[in-house]
């Protein structure tokens, strides 16, 4: 998927190439710097292009990214990647200016004077302010995200700048459509994703039936379909818009902690970010809007039977709903990390799974009194890791630090598996 | 990735600012004076064109235009006018493409349409004027005209950086500009409103000011105010935008008028008075009077 991104995005550098002789185009220091600038612009434009896409959630991405949380993984470095490359865009294409005088190369930042270097100008302050808050500042995640899809107006302006700049892309209409036809469909995806997809994709509906605090931080919330259930595989995640009052509508993901087979969905939600805080406005019969499954988070997908699931805090509710349905030809070792005892949620009924299931092997861990849990303890703990499939939820410090000593002790990276929430919470 | 972000808003922000700072702030007050010296650079690029008594006269036809048809060596024709752009290369923000179409060819069109295809004419846009005041500094004479070239006519760039190189030539260069008038008729004319009215061209520009004619060409590129402000009035009376400096005079009275330093130096050029009869002589001698002039133009730019 990777590659099919980058051939997409050398394609227009190669149409570029082919319009003009190349020696011309590197002829002095005007031209090449020129030059440059142009295959950033391309470059930028169709990687902004495809991270509009990328961020449609879509099914097929899902299945080819190995989950959605991977695709918002990638979203974000292309995102970043695509933003460095159109910052240098104007950098590089200014120096023809200043070989002319310092204020031809002043004028040429300025607003108003050319209209489609206006609408690059606008285009890239639009992005330049949006991107700074989402890379810089930790904004409440409905405001986030809400600030973030102003993304697509500077995507826009971008659209603008592209279409009326004279330049090799207007006169190759080959290039003309292929940047085009690519960014229409980024436009499409992304106009559809941030307004219309309430209405038109395919949701599910559930009520609330019951609220339960587990601990002070901590509710488990369980919702009942209004007509279809979801479909989903344990372990997966959804997007779930709460239609309550006093509680944003933007939609949050979150692991589904129930069984697969159960008919009631559970989700269960710490109280992080704000969104959650305002968890407590939710009533009983609220309705739910579900956009899902999602994710690719599931012990049957892998190869080995032999497994060991690694859960730091509220990063254990994938595993709650993937331990219901353990199928007895599994091996299966919970870690379970908490800083002390009154954190663990549903100890109690993991325990109980454990007693009552000889395969599913259930470990507490209190850093408070042990440390951090590492890669050597686990090793020890189940006896080796050889061919074992690992499975790791948490916070990204968490995963990171033991996904890098994993690998440490010689653990393929592919038996590695872990769901990246740091995008979601 | 975040990190590459990070590094290039801040050299974005770094090389824009600095640029901006530079370009907008900095350089607003050396405006003028910037101005004056890129066409005072102009004029003595287009002098040091005509210098060389080793180059060969040439006649700016069509046949000659079409031989410069490539990026590395391209010359258009434009409203009449033949510029060499080859050194405009790399920083036409329509890119090369568009110019390379008409190299070599009468651009007039396109230029007029930013299409070097002119296929819909009116569809595109023109040019901006800071693009028409671009295009002045490669010119390099009207069409049927005949230059004496030299090698540089055709790669030389000509653009404001070589001023200071050039500025020391001015006095030296500038001394030669007859070579540049177009002036052949040997014997007397009459300073008619018409015989006037033939120098209307910045490279042969007379003015009538107050009932006094004045040959002004070699002043171009010295004016405080500019060249173009200039360029309107040649071949006119330009009594009224004289005094108004406003070269429409559309409102009379609210542009101040020149300073005493600047009817000091307009003196230098007279050749005569309206409907006098005078030698073809003294046209070209006032032309030889402008090293003062050069020096004079650093007085004109504190009175502005």
């Amino acid at each position: 998927m990777l590659l099919v991104i980058s051939i997409l995005t050398l394609i227009p550098i190669v149409i570029w190439a082919s319009i003009e002789p190349l020696s011309l185009r590197f002829l002095d220091v005007n031209t090449a710097t020129t030059s440059i600038g142009q295959i950033l612009g391309l470059a930028g434009m169709t990687l902004f292009s495809i991270n509009l896409i990328l961020a449609g959630r879509f099914k097929f991405l899902d299945k080819y990214f190995k989950g959605l949380d991977k695709v918002y993984v990638h979203h974000s470095k292309i995102g970043s990647l695509s933003f460095s490359l159109i910052l240098f865009h104007p950098i590089f294409l200014v120096v023809k200016y200043l070989s002319i005088s310092i204020r031809e190369a002043g004028l040429f930042f300025v607003p108003f004077l050319n209209m489609p270097i206006t609408w690059g100008i606008i285009s890239l302050i639009l992005m330049i302010g949006l991107l700074s808050v989402t890379l810089y500042i930790n904004l409440k995640y409905h405001v986030w995200k809400l600030s973030h899809k102003f993304m697509i107006l500077a995507f826009f302006f971008a659209i603008l700048h592209v279409l009326n700049i004279s330049s090799d892309v207007s006169r190759s209409n080959l290039l003309n459509y292929y940047i085009l036809t690519l960014a229409f469909i980024g436009l499409a995806v992304s106009f559809h994703q941030a307004f219309l997809n309430k209405f038109l994709s395919k949701k599910f509906k559930y009520k609330i039936a019951n609220i339960k605090e587990l601990n002070e931080n901590v509710a488990e919330i369980e919702m009942e379909p209004v007509k279809e259930g979801i479909n989903f595989e344990n372990g997966q995640f959804a997007f779930f818009s709460f239609q309550s009052e006093g509680v944003s509508s933007e939609s949050h993901p979150f692991t589904i902690s129930s069984s697969s087979k159960d008919n009631n969905l559970k989700i269960t939600v710490k109280n992080l970010g704000d969104f959650t805080g305002l968890l407590k406005n939710l009533k009983l019969g609220d309705k739910v809007i579900i956009d899902g499954p999602y994710g690719n988070f599931s012990y049957n997908k892998v190869e080995s039977k032999d497994q060991i699931w690694i859960a730091g805090g509220i990063g254990i509710t994938p595993f709650l709903s993937m331990v219901k349905n353990l199928g007895s030809e599994y091996n299966v070792d919970l870690y379970y990390s908490v800083k002390e005892n009154k954190e663990a949620v549903y100890l109690q009924n993991l325990k109980e799974i454990s007693e009552k299931t000889p395969n599913f092997k259930f470990n507490l861990w209190e850093a408070k009194d042990k440390g951090y849990i590492n890669g050597n303890a686990i090793s020890d703990r189940s006896n080796g890791l050889d061919s074992k499939d690992i499975f790791l939820c948490g916070p990204p410090s968490f995963m990171e630090s033991l996904k890098n000593q994993f690998l440490s002790l010689g653990v393929d990276l592919n038996k590695i598996h872990y769901e990246n929430f740091s995008f979601f919470d | 990735m975040k990190k590459l972000a990070t590094v290039s808003l801040f050299i974005f922000g770094v090389v824009v600012t600095a640029i901006l700072v530079a370009g907008l702030l900095i350089y607003q007050n050396k405006k003028d004076n910037q101005k004056v010296n890129s066409q005072t650079g102009n004029l003595v690029q287009n002098t040091i064109n005509n210098i060389t008594s080793t180059g060969k006269n040439i006649t700016l036809d069509m046949t000659e235009i079409s031989k410069h048809n490539k990026q590395t060596d391209c010359w258009m024709l434009i409203n009449g006018k033949v510029y060499d752009i080859t050194s405009y290369f790399g920083s036409h923000p329509g890119g090369n493409a568009n110019m390379l179409a008409t190299c070599g060819k009468d651009a007039t069109d396109a230029y007029k349409t930013q299409d070097p295809y002119a296929t819909s004419s009116g569809s595109r846009t023109a040019h901006s004027s800071r693009a028409r005041n671009l295009l002045d500094n490669y010119y390099i004479g009207d069409f049927n005209q005949t230059i004496i070239s030299n090698k540089k006519t055709t790669s030389s760039a000509t653009n404001s950086t070589n001023v200071s190189k050039t500025d020391t030539q001015v006095a030296e260069g500038a001394t030669t500009i007859p070579n540049n008038q177009p002036i052949t008729t040997s014997g007397s004319i009459t300073l008619s409103t018409a015989e006037i009215a033939k120098h209307n061209k910045q490279t042969d520009c007379w003015y009538l000011i107050s009932g006094k004619v004045y040959n002004i060409t070699s002043f171009f590129g010295s004016h405080p105010g500019g060249n173009s402000i200039m360029v309107s009035s040649c071949g006119k009376d330009a009594t009224a935008a004289y005094n108004t400096k406003d070269p429409n005079a559309t409102s009379s009275g609210s542009r101040s008028a020149h300073s005493s330093n600047a009817v000091a130096l307009l003196n230098n050029y007279y050749i005569g008075d309206l409907n006098q009869t005078i030698g073809q002589q003294k046209v070209t001698e006032t032309n030889t009077v402008v090293a003062p002039v050069t020096r004079g133009d650093d007085d004109g730019e504190y009175d502005d």
